[in-house]
């Protein structure tokens, strides 16, 4: 059993019992910022340590069902990804709850316990613990989305929960077909129905596509993502742009190329119809984006479009694609995590939700809203910035691949992108009355906005940072 | 020495029934300790019997040296044994709550409640023994009798209305069963089963006779065990019953006529004529609608304990689903949920007793806050109520595997879909009242005894079958081997 | 096949009786007439045996041992009705225990009064 995966899975369940500890008074905010800073170190570590990459198998539930965890590369991308943001998205929380007080200890439980199974996606070494946990991250998300508790909250609760347990129902049917025709459920390089049947192929892709697709917002399955922007930010900004949506991403993914198989993927010839499908969710999923006030649905909406690039380059099955889309499944994190960052800085500090009643807010919120058009240009793919590099990527996959469409329907994108993004952008600096003002930095609500901004134009300028991992998992994946 | 063990486990409840009215006036307690410990010994012998069975084969044992088939005989299989075993874990576990249940009952009516339950438990324990049709019959009737009984045992008026429901549907049953057993002996000239069989086998019968025995044997079994269309009295009756009853009939009883039907059906005509003979299409298609016709009616409950009543007649369905698919698998599966599920729905109904009586109501509004009032009993109603949904590395995400290897064996390709849509259709009824458990608004007060006894041991062996499977389903697969050669 | 049906005459009454017994029980509302009707289920089924254990011509089982030839009526079901009567004779009891008390409880003995009663405490 691997110590390090011990620590990344296992120690958040430590960490969300520790926010009761009553001896502490400050146990809900310290307890989950140190699990998530030693889940980030032990990830790390993994990819350090010799022998990350090996199967370790806690338990064998029956036969073929087996809890086992691998730190391959994909996995590796995802884990440290979530686990890397985590540490400042948990920073933000703790400033957020404290000017937010309600059942801040439940809101932590369940927000450290969602590491656990984010981990667990991320790591999980077959089809059954990665279904076990993905299934759990709908339970442990559920009480996040409501924590409000208004009828609005309760609403978005019952349409999550919906989706998503009828989502996994879905998997679960996919893993029951995956075990009846290959016998088996680990992960292996290549897949596992290299054999089967076209129909049975087709049947599974189908199945895995609706299932996973719910968690990454494939259009029609979408609308539980806008819904869920009445929870708390910083659960907007980690799980509904990070965790939760990458999960399904990384579901797609993990059993598109692991169990399915590129070669039998081929042989379905679905992947046509599953590129319209994203195509149509990056065009519409703008579209919407551009007819939203509130600021936090604008940013679900963009989510929503943004996942299509993603699944994208999983459902096209080339090489290049996927390497331009595993760019962008970072660097879209990276960058609507901020987004999602001052969208609630600007909440708590102002309480305006709306992007009509933005106008002047830049100025009276400099740092954040510098951050907020950072990553907004890194979205509509403006040079420096992360979001750049993963559309060259996806352009020249798009080339190699032979899918000019793609390129069309990229570059469509990126100018509806504009258009919602920019004319929040100009009112906030170059309309209304207001004077300049500094927010200050000393809050983890602004400095944290400022320092994933940060990172955006850091894995912009340097491109090595994340392509030949990007690459490599690529390679691990397809070959 | 281990031969008459199933005679004495049987006997020693009997004996101990009728012992129970005559003291409890004077020693209320002693004799609630001492049922408690009768029916402990009970389930001790059961296993000592089922790993006895396991390693050293089936033991046939002739009451009063009558041989068969004259004599009725008794058979421990390790079928038979397990099901004792598990029937009678249940019961003890559940009488563990007697005292406190009793507490304010004049002594009259606690006597005769425990003379009831150890009755029951005795019939039950006699009817999955038996291998004789007739004998099958009585005990058959000695645990519809006493279920009748513990289902009256509320003072209230729809306890009364409830339990004459039961009894009049009950009683159809019965005759439709008593027919079945006519027309076997009739054509086969013997009661025993192991000879009507090997009769059956080797006589070419016209093959509408078998199928009107199967028919009949259905019916009045489906009667009894609640399966969809038949379920009307289930509802009532287990809403009406007190609080350990209803986790009996819910967790125990209904299961023990599936058992008897796959007794009666494999031990009459082995698995392949089942299938061959459209019987065991039958049995699926019933199984299927209960499934989900259950799940449905459950959905609109607002009363707990209907609620959990129509959450068992879709649970029964797995049950038959599993004996109605065959194979070492699907038998094994069924087997498997018998016990998974005794103990999930008597737990979700002793914690849920202890809400209705902190808050005077049935209705599942009550629920609402009573996660801060009884932490721990909520916490296991939630555990069981999320092993119902099927959450990996619960008892019923287990059944679910089960069912689906047996369904892809048998080529049945909608089981997975069945069941799965049975899922989320628990997760639909159960989820909304765990939000309640936790996070919904009520009174947080009252609640001086926070205690349920027995509902942890519950719980434990809960999570023990739900994460150590493997050693029970081997056990079961061994036990299914037997039924069907 | 409709001489063999004759022959079997009490096979087809036992089944006529069942039936009606099961009609009984289950289209009358008044508790008293479905407790009727499931007897008279039962004595469907204890004719059906008794017919059954009837040898033509059979003497009552009283083995005589000087003459061995005779043919005896088959005596087993007669025994099995037996059981059959106490069974049949308990589940009557206890449904005329439960009727009383419901008559006590609710003031009729009507299936639809009662269910029209409940309901009404429903609301």
């Amino acid at each position: 059993m691997n110590v390090l995966i011990l620590i990344a899975v296992a120690l958040p369940v430590l960490g969300a019992v520790a926010v009761w500890l009553p001896s502490l008074r400050r146990a809900p905010l310290v307890a989950p910022l140190l699990t998530a800073v030693l889940v980030a170190l032990a990830v790390a570590g993994l990819k350090l340590m010799p022998g990350g990459g090996e199967t370790s198998t806690w338990w064998q539930v029956a036969p073929g069902l087996s809890i086992a965890f691998r730190a391959d590369e994909a996995a590796w991308l995802f884990a440290m990804l979530a686990a890397a943001l985590w540490v400042p998205a948990t920073a933000y929380a703790n400033s957020y709850m404290a000017h937010h007080r309600h059942k801040v200890r439940r809101f932590f439980t369940f927000f450290t316990l969602s590491l656990t199974a984010t981990m667990g996606i991320a790591l999980s070494a077959n089809f059954f613990t990665l279904y076990l946990f993905y299934e759990l991250l709908t339970f442990v998300t559920w009480p996040l989305v409501i924590h409000n508790e208004t009828p609005d909250a309760r609403r978005a609760g019952r349409v999550y929960l919906i989706y998503s347990l009828a989502g996994a129902a879905v998997v679960l049917a996919a893993m029951v077909a995956t075990w009846w025709v290959a016998g088996t459920l680990d992960f292996t390089p290549g897949g596992l129905l290299a054999g089967a049947s076209p129909a049975v192929i087709r049947l599974t892709v189908i199945l895995l596509t609706l299932g996973f697709g719910v968690k990454a917002a494939v259009m029609p399955l979408h609308a539980w993502l806008p819904a869920a922007m009445v929870a708390p930010t910083p659960v907007s900004a980690l799980l509904h742009a990070v965790a939760v949506v990458n999960a399904g991403c990384f579901g797609l993914l993990r059993t598109f190329y692991s169990v399915v198989g590129s070669a039998a993927l081929e042989a379905a010839a679905l992947s046509t119809s599953l590129l319209a499908l994203a195509s149509i969710t990056i065009i519409i999923g703008s579209i919407f984006a551009l007819r939203q006030d509130l600021l936090k649905r604008r940013l679900a909406y963009s989510t929503v479009s943004q996942l299509g690039y993603i699944t994208l380059g999983v459902f096209s099955g080339s090489p290049g694609l996927l390497l331009g889309s595993l760019m962008h499944f970072v660097n879209h994190g990276l960058m609507k995590i901020t987004l999602f960052f001052c969208a609630g800085a600007i909440i708590t500090r102002t309480g305006i939700e709306h992007i009509s009643k933005m106008e002047g807010i830049g100025r009276r919120m400099p740092w954040v809203m510098g951050a907020f058009t950072l990553a907004a240009l890194g979205m509509v793919g403006i040079i420096p910035i992360n979001g750049f590099q993963s559309k060259w990527f996806l352009f020249q996959g798009a080339l190699t691949a032979g899918r000019p469409e793609v390129i069309v329907i990229l570059l469509a994108s990126a100018l509806l992108n504009a258009f919602y993004f920019f004319p929040i952008i100009g009112a906030a600096f170059f309309k209304g009355e207001e004077k300049w003002q500094s927010e200050g930095l000393s809050s983890a609500l602004i400095w944290t906005p400022v320092l994933t901004a940060a990172l955006c134009i850091v894995f912009g300028l340097i491109p090595s940072l994340l392509h030949p991992l990007a690459a490599e998992t690529v390679q691990s994946l397809i070959n | 020495m281990f031969n008459n063990l199933p005679v004495l486990i049987v006997v020693m409840l009997l004996i101990s029934a009728f012992l129970a009215p005559l003291f409890v006036r004077r020693f209320r307690r002693a004799t609630q300790v001492v049922a408690g410990v009768v029916t402990w010994t009970a389930a001790g012998l059961s296993a000592w019997l089922l790993a006895r069975v396991v390693q050293a084969g089936p033991i046939r044992f002739a009451v009063g040296g009558w041989p068969a088939p004259w004599g009725i005989e008794v058979t421990a299989t390790p079928l038979s044994a397990f099901v004792v075993t598990v029937a009678t874990v249940i019961v003890a576990i559940v009488m563990l709550g007697l005292p406190r249940e009793q507490r304010d009952w004049p002594s009259n009516r606690a006597g005769w409640y425990i003379t009831l339950l150890l009755l029951l438990t005795a019939a039950m324990a006699g009817m999955t023994f038996a291998n004789d049709l007739f004998n099958l019959y009585v005990f058959f009737e000695v645990t519809a009798l006493s279920s009748w009984g513990i289902v009256a045992a509320k003072t209230d008026r729809s306890a009364a209305d409830a339990s004459f429901k039961y009894l009049m549907l009950g009683a159809i049953g019965s005759s439709f069963v008593l027919f079945a057993i006519g027309i076997t002996y009739v054509v086969t000239g013997y009661l025993n089963m192991s000879f009507a069989s090997a009769f059956i086998a080797a006589a070419q019968l016209h093959p509408i006779i078998p199928w009107v025995i199967a028919t009949f044997f259905l019916v009045g079994l489906a009667l009894k065990a609640g399966l969809f269309p038949m379920h009307i009295w289930l509802p009532d009756a287990h809403s009406a019953a007190p609080t350990s009853a209803s986790a009996l009939l819910s967790g125990v009883v209904v299961k023990v006529y599936a058992v008897a039907m796959a007794k009666v059906f494999y031990g009459l005509f082995g698995g392949a004529s089942l299938e061959a003979m459209g019987i065991s299409e039958m049995v699926r298609l019933a199984a299927v609608l209960s499934i989900l016709a259950g799940s449905l009616f459950a959905l609109v409950q607002t009363d707990i304990k209907r609620l959990l009543a129509y959450s068992t007649v879709a649970q029964i369905g797995y049950v038959f689903l599993g004996f109605g698919l065959g194979g070492t698998v699907g038998v094994a599966a069924a087997l498997y949920h018998i016990l998974a599920h005794g103990l999930m729905k008597a737990s979700l109904f002793l914690a849920s007793g202890k809400v209705i009586e902190l808050r005077g109501s049935r209705n599942i509004k009550g629920f609402a806050g009573a996660g801060r009032l009884l932490p721990l009993p909520m916490a296991i109603f939630t555990l069981a109520a999320l092993s119902m949904v099927g959450l990996p590395l619960l008892a019923g995400f287990t059944t679910k595997w089960y069912l689906f290897n047996a369904g892809l064996e048998a080529r049945l390709y909608w089981v997975p879909v069945v069941v799965i849509l049975s899922s989320l259709l628990n997760a639909a009824y159960f989820l909304p009242i765990v939000w309640r458990i936790w996070f919904g608004q009520g009174e947080a007060e009252g609640a001086a005894d926070r205690r349920v006894p027995g509902l942890i041991p519950l719980a434990v062996l809960l999570v023990a079958v739900g994460l150590v499977p493997n050693p029970l389903l081997n056990l079961l697969q061994q036990a299914a081997a037997w039924l069907i050669s | 096949m409709a001489e063999k049906l004759l022959h079997n005459y009490p096979y087809l009454i036992a089944a006529l009786i069942f039936a009606v017994g099961c009609y009984i029980v289950l289209s009358h509302t008044n508790l008293m007439r479905k407790i009727i009707g499931v007897n008279v289920m039962e004595t469907a089924v204890f004719l059906f045996l008794v017919a059954a254990g009837n040898v033509r011509g059979g003497k009552p089982p009283i083995i005589d041992l000087a003459n061995p030839d005779v043919a005896y009526v088959n005596p087993l079901p007669s025994a099995l009705i037996l059981t059959g009567i106490v069974v049949s004779v308990s589940v009557t009891a206890l449904s005329l225990a439960l009727v009383v008390r419901i008559h006590r409880q609710y003031g009729t003995i009507d299936a639809d009064e009662i269910a029209a009663i409940r309901s009404a405490e429903d609301v």
